[in-house]
């Protein structure tokens, strides 16, 4: 790799360190031990991780939540949160052990020689500074430039980091700023003193797919341009396969795997890595499937009959308006008009849906995709007839749903029960796990104490907990059960759809993947239909069979999943497809 | 465009290495650790409460407060108003641990005595808040709109007017002045500061997802808003609550010491702290006592107060 000499490299900043011995490890972790103290334990965080990354090289540690990654790099880093301490292990940076080095050193160290980009680029910029301000702090703190010097080079370094008519953004705030433009400005710091090393945490995982791409290019390109190395934090297998000359998997603390990115996961041969790359979503390739097709149309059609049985048992008024045929769901020309606050006294107008019109089969799942600000949640919560429509409507087995008096639509939502993303959020936290589930048939007032409790053993069973659930709390268990137990109790009342707003999007992959077959399994079983939201075409791909792509409230283009991956026809799909990372790489058998 | 993996060849560094799968067994994704005991909101609070010394202390001294209030005779057998002029202001001795006040009363029956009215009026008076301002706050932060700017506008009109100013004025008007009476003044000026605190919480809860699913459920707004919203916004309001007992015991005391709290003829702290301002000099021990009890009473309701807070603290939960 040759490095091009940059323009400008008199300046300022511009260190050239090509004379450094290039086969010397920059950074090489041995035997790495972290341990963080609660209630009086040590709790062992990482036990013996080892990692070497090479001058100008990219190494990516894959791991899921709670494997020691963010912990490995923030200890190099020096800043272990809390009681973190390293207990054990070298932590060598270009061939000086600095694990047990002291605060005035690690100081000179970090934004000089070490970089680091963070996770989150909503909350790490201050909001009382101007932008422009913060990248000249991070110049001044590292001694590279003062004054007007470092005016000057922060527009620069804005620019560099691919923000146009930077010298205009270093005027603004942070909120003025997109969530792109905000990670940019981050890596504008990160590598202000041209560190030898940049540490980047996950550092495009709150954004949107296509901005992640232009982002994760962009880096690439500048640090090769200079030399850095990069020391990257991902969750995602694909992605750190992409951009990595070298994999480091993590799991419990400690490394499973490591070795060339491609070996590693054309070959994977620990146990763990094996099952990672075979629930990547973004690599694999298939819906999952359990069952034929024709019986699971067959079951919720049967279902359907059950359910329209068992309201007009309730009240003997539900006809049909219009015959659907297959369609459990029909939307026709929805709209949404929001009117925006503290606008003056007529308001902004804000159209977030604008004439969108899908429908979804009995027993299918219908995939809503989209990145955020799309309009693809508003449609959801319309569906769910919990915000008041604009125009057009939505038809459910026929019926119009603005149509329906109190008691129908009390009736209409045992037939259509959401799952939502954040599993934290979705669970009343001061409710036992029994009655989180028992809530809706005691709502709807479904059979006795008795009768109830043998139905939320049974619900337990299908989404594969244990009995012994019951008595929890949600904030003992974690996000994929949590998310279990929220699909338990949206299964309580026996509906037919199921609308999932990013049901999947806040758990791990290995998490993530056993909800969906779960979700698929359940599917075939019962002859559910699924609404599907989410941002992730890689889950589309495993669980979909029909998509609808949105963008800025409008539909951009229905069909059925193959057709969308294999001939997409609108150029914002053939966007979205090409930024799934690692889509390109093809898995050895 | 990123480039193609193949174009990347690594030149060296990171060797191929695969954990023995053993030492590192896998474990069944995602699974459930049945063995530890289940844990529930307050029940996690209450385990934490349990070790913490603020706590310890804190709770022993109220039940012993509240012991007093509601026996006192358990503690003395002499009468509060037992009164001998030929006692006067004289020294301990025995059976009259704390000697004589200037009317020859007994300062320790006093004290004793004392406390009931204080703790009556504490108890009714946070009982009053926590229900009106409870409601308002709840109604407020959850349904929001011009209910809540008209709920809100009406504490405000409250919480202007400062609390000894106000009770001055209503408890020059009113008659009985007993605990009752001094609890519900207390109650008139005192709600707002909770319907702020109730408000804010529920307007906080509201957000959270499992009210979406309640709504979607088919629950109605207000079975909504008591079984899911109201629990889950409460801790902050039992903190508040813990504390302002203290605080409302020690406005009782101020108002008896005004000479408009409580009615002369109860027993209470303030009056006698009250009653022993003009000999503070000569002898002080007959308003250190009263004095000194009214302190560590409230000093107790606040430390509660604090470790409630710790141990409610949502920082401390999230896993």
């Amino acid at each position: 790799m040759s490095h091009a000499v940059p323009a400008g490299s008199d300046r300022p900043g511009w260190v050239q360190r090509t004379d450094r011995d290039d086969t010397q490890p920059l950074l090489d972790v041995r035997d790495l031990h972290v341990t963080f103290r609660s209630n009086g334990r040590d709790v062992p965080a990482v036990q013996g991780a080892s990692l070497t990354v090479y001058p100008g090289q990219t190494v990516a540690v894959v791991g899921e939540s709670g494997s020691g990654k963010s912990t490995s790099a923030m200890a190099v880093m020096g800043l272990l949160p809390g009681t973190g301490r390293v207990t054990s292990g070298q932590i060598l940076f270009e061939g000086k052990d600095i694990a047990r080095a002291g605060q005035r050193e690690m100081m000179a160290l970090r934004g000089k020689s070490i970089g680091l980009v963070p996770q989150d680029p909503m909350s790490n910029l201050n909001p009382v500074w101007t932008i422009g301000y913060q990248v000249r702090e991070a110049l001044i703190a590292n001694g590279v430039a003062s004054g007007a010097a470092a005016k000057r080079r922060a527009a620069e370094l804005l620019e560099e980091a691919g923000l146009a008519d930077a010298e205009r953004r270093t005027k603004q705030y942070p909120h003025e700023f997109s969530g792109g433009m905000r990670q940019r400005t981050l890596i504008a710091i990160g590598l202000a003193a041209r560190p030898r090393l940049l540490i980047a945490d996950e550092p495009t995982s709150a954004l949107d797919v296509t901005v992640q791409r232009q982002i994760l290019d962009h880096l690439d390109g500048l640090t090769r341009e200079l030399g850095t190395a990069v020391l990257l934090i991902t969750h995602d297998l694909g992605l750190a396969a992409e951009r990595a000359e070298h994999i480091v998997v993590m799991y419990k603390g400690r490394v499973a795997e490591s070795g060339p990115a491609l070996e590693v996961l054309q070959d994977p041969q620990h146990p763990y890595t094996k099952r990672l790359v075979q629930a990547a979503p973004s690599l694999s390739s298939r819906r999952i499937t359990s069952a034929v097709r024709s019986e699971v149309l067959e079951r919720a059609e049967r279902a359907a009959e059950e359910a329209h049985a068992r309201v007009e048992a309730a009240d003997g008024v539900h006809a049909p308006v219009a015959d659907t045929g297959h369609d459990v769901i029909r939307v026709e020309n929805l709209t949404k008009v929001f009117t925006l606050r503290g606008s003056g006294v007529r308001g902004e107008q804000l159209k977030a849906v604008d004439d969108v019109s899908f429908s979804v089969r009995r027993g299918t799942t219908m995939a809503i995709v989209g990145e955020s600000g799309s309009g693809k949640s508003t449609v959801a919560q319309m569906v769910l007839n919990l915000l008041p429509i604009t125009s057009g409507r939505v038809l459910f087995d026929g019926v119009d749903l603005t149509k329906l008096d109190k008691r129908q639509r009390f009736d209409f939502r045992r037939r259509v029960q959401p799952i939502f993303q954040n599993p934290y959020g979705s669970l009343d936290p001061t409710y036992s796990i029994y009655r989180s589930i028992e809530e809706p048939l005691r709502v709807h007032k479904v059979g006795d104490a008795k009768s109830r409790e043998a139905r939320v053993r049974d619900l337990l069973d299908k989404v594969s907990l244990p009995t012994s659930t019951m008595r929890r709390f949600p904030n003992e268990l974690s996000g994929g059960q949590r998310q279990r137990v929220a699909i338990a109790r949206a299964l309580a009342l026996q509906p037919e759809v199921l609308v999932c707003d990013e049901a999947v999007s806040a758990l791990d992959v290995l998490v993530q993947a056993q909800i969906l077959t779960l979700l698929n399994d359940l599917q075939a079983q019962l002859g559910l239909s699924y609404l599907f939201i989410t941002h992730d075409l890689g889950v589309v791909r495993q669980i979909a069979d029909d998509v609808c792509v949105m963008q800025k409230g409008r539909l951009v283009e229905a069909a059925t999943t193959d057709e969308v991956f294999a001939n997409p026809r609108q150029a914002y799909t053939r966007q979205l497809l090409d930024a799934i990372p690692g889509g390109s790489i093809a898995l050895g058998a | 465009m990123p480039e193609p993996l193949q174009s990347k060849t690594p030149r060296r560094g990171q060797e191929r290495y695969v954990a023995p799968p053993d030492e590192t067994p896998l474990q069944a994704t995602d699974s459930l650790d049945e063995t530890a005991p289940p844990a529930s909101l307050w029940g996690d609070a209450w385990r934490q409460l349990r070790t913490r010394p603020l706590f310890l202390i804190s709770s022993a001294l109220i039940l012993l407060v509240i012991t007093v209030a509601v026996a006192p005779g358990l503690f003395t057998d002499q009468g509060p108003r037992d009164c001998d002029l030929a006692n006067t202001m004289q020294g301990p001795r025995a059976g009259h641990p704390l000697g004589f006040t200037q009317l020859g009363c007994d300062i320790y029956a006093r004290v004793i005595y004392g406390a009931r009215p204080s703790v009556l009026v504490g108890v009714l008076a946070t009982l009053g808040t926590v229900l009106i301002g409870g409601t308002v706050g709840a109604l407020a932060g959850f349904f929001g709109g011009r209910l809540d700017s008209l709920l809100s506008r009406v504490a405000d009109i409250f919480f202007a007017i400062p609390l000894i100013l106000g009770a001055i004025v209503l408890m020059q008007v009113s008659e009985g002045r007993t605990s009752l009476t001094v609890a519900m003044v207390l109650t008139v000026f005192g709600w707002p500061q909770v319907a702020r605190i109730m408000r804010g919480a529920v307007l906080e809860v509201r957000q959270a997802e499992f009210i979406t699913a309640s709504r979607a459920l088919g629950s109605s707004s207000m079975s909504t808003m008591l079984r899911h919203a109201i629990p889950n916004a409460l801790s902050p309001v039992i903190v508040i609550a813990t504390v302002s007992l203290g605080i409302y015991i020690a406005t009782e005391a101020t108002l008896s010491f005004l000479g408009i709290g409580l009615h002369p003829s109860i027993v209470s702290w303030g009056g006698d702290i009250s009653a022993a301002q003009n000999q503070l000099r000569v002898a002080p021990q007959v308003l250190l006592y009263p004095a000194a009890a009214l302190s560590l009473t409230v000093l107790s309701f606040i430390m509660l107060g604090d470790a409630v807070r710790d141990a409610l603290d949502p920082k401390g939960r999230k896993r």
